[in-house]
């Protein structure tokens, strides 16, 4: 049995990812968040949240609800500038 | 820096009606925590709760390890409000727990030698961090308001009186010391302290609490910080389901999990919550 790394690494349009796990949308903060809990670098690639060309403010809270065994979130969120 | 850690349950017994002591055995969190952090706790209770709760850290204790503890405990002192805190109160002793912490800034300790005159105002199981806070300061002249609905409402005191604290009840119902709220009874006693930014003012409870606090104080009288509760989702920042409206143009909502729970008494926008 070989011990070398399989390659997994993936093509998305122009990207070239070595692997193909990546995070979901809005799940994942900008990436920073989980520098804690995870080494980023096991990723191939991670989706932000959404940035825009000029800052926005989002919506004012509440902007949580949970519900029997998930949440419902308000979705329009903070958005630092690029 | 915060952790995912395993907790092992070593305590969680009913202090009053509705309020319960859990004891947890968790170093990598008891090595590092500050008072006024939180920790998220996961409620086990199969997939229904989806999400951690956001709990004050009461208490925070290193020691030498042994065979069966790790060398750091936390404890949290919890109101069972809800479904989640009603099944925590059927934690046993050595139950595993998933907790998420320390999180958050906690309180700035004021610089010496104000440190001398400290004001802490709790509402609820909002006066569980500042006794951490208490212990932590060692503060010579230290003035405390606990606030509750009812005299089983009244956290802590016990605490604080071992601290030699000059300590001030207010109950809603008048069942125990001053009849009314504690931010009333803080207001009725303002002519104490004297007006020259020598106090230091900590204050945690519910928002409508902290906003009276905010409101009726003048300002610059004192330096003040405040902890907010809210709902939380991930704890760490990176939701931000959790924000408040702050009187800064260029982060006008930040995070109460990240940026905060503890925030200057200015930094919020009162009149937007």
């Amino acid at each position: 049995m070989s011990s070398s790394i399989p390659d997994l690494s993936v093509r998305i349009g122009h990207l070239k990812l070595k692997n193909p796990v990546m995070v979901a949308s809005g799940t994942f903060g900008f990436g920073e968040e989980f520098q804690e809990f995870l080494d980023l670098d096991l990723l191939g690639a991670i989706i932000p949240k959404g940035i825009s060309l000029r800052p926005m403010a989002g919506n004012p809270p509440p902007r949580i609800f949970e519900t029997e065994g998930g949440y419902v979130k308000l979705h329009r969120p903070s958005k630092p500038r690029l | 820096m915060a952790a995912q850690a395993e907790g092992i349950v070593l305590e969680n017994r009913n202090i009053g009606p509705f309020y319960f002591l859990l004891d947890i055995d968790c170093e990598p969190i008891a090595r590092v925590a500050v008072p006024g952090q939180f920790v998220m706790l996961k409620v086990p209770d199969g997939d229904r709760s989806l999400l951690r709760r956001p709990f004050s850290i009461y208490r925070c204790s290193r020691r030498f390890p042994t065979q069966t503890r790790k060398g750091g405990q936390i404890s949290i002192l919890y109101k069972q409000v809800g479904r989640g805190t009603l099944k925590m109160t059927d934690l046993k002793k050595n139950q595993t727990l998933g907790l998420i912490g320390p999180l958050g800034q906690g309180y700035l300790p004021p610089p010496l030698p104000s440190s001398k005159s400290i004001i802490l105002i709790g509402g609820g199981v909002g006066i569980v961090s500042l006794v951490f806070l208490a212990e932590k300061l060692h503060a010579e002249n230290l003035f405390v308001f606990i606030g509750g609905k009812t005299e089983h409402d009244i956290l802590c005191a016990r605490d604080f009186n071992r601290l030699r604290a000059h300590l001030f009840v207010a109950t809603e119902d008048g069942s125990s010391g001053f009849k009314g709220t504690v931010i009333d009874l803080f207001f009725s006693e303002l002519g104490r302290f004297k007006n020259d930014q020598s106090y230091y003012v900590y204050s945690c409870g519910p928002m409508a609490m902290l906003r009276r606090l905010a409101k009726g104080i003048e300002p610059n009288r004192f330096v003040c910080q405040v902890s907010l509760e809210t709902r939380m989702a991930c704890g760490f920042g990176a939701c931000w389901g959790c924000v408040v409206k702050t009187t800064d143009p260029e982060t006008p909502y930040q995070r109460v999990c990240k940026e905060g729970p503890v925030f200057p008494l200015e930094h919020i926008a009162w009149d937007a919550e």
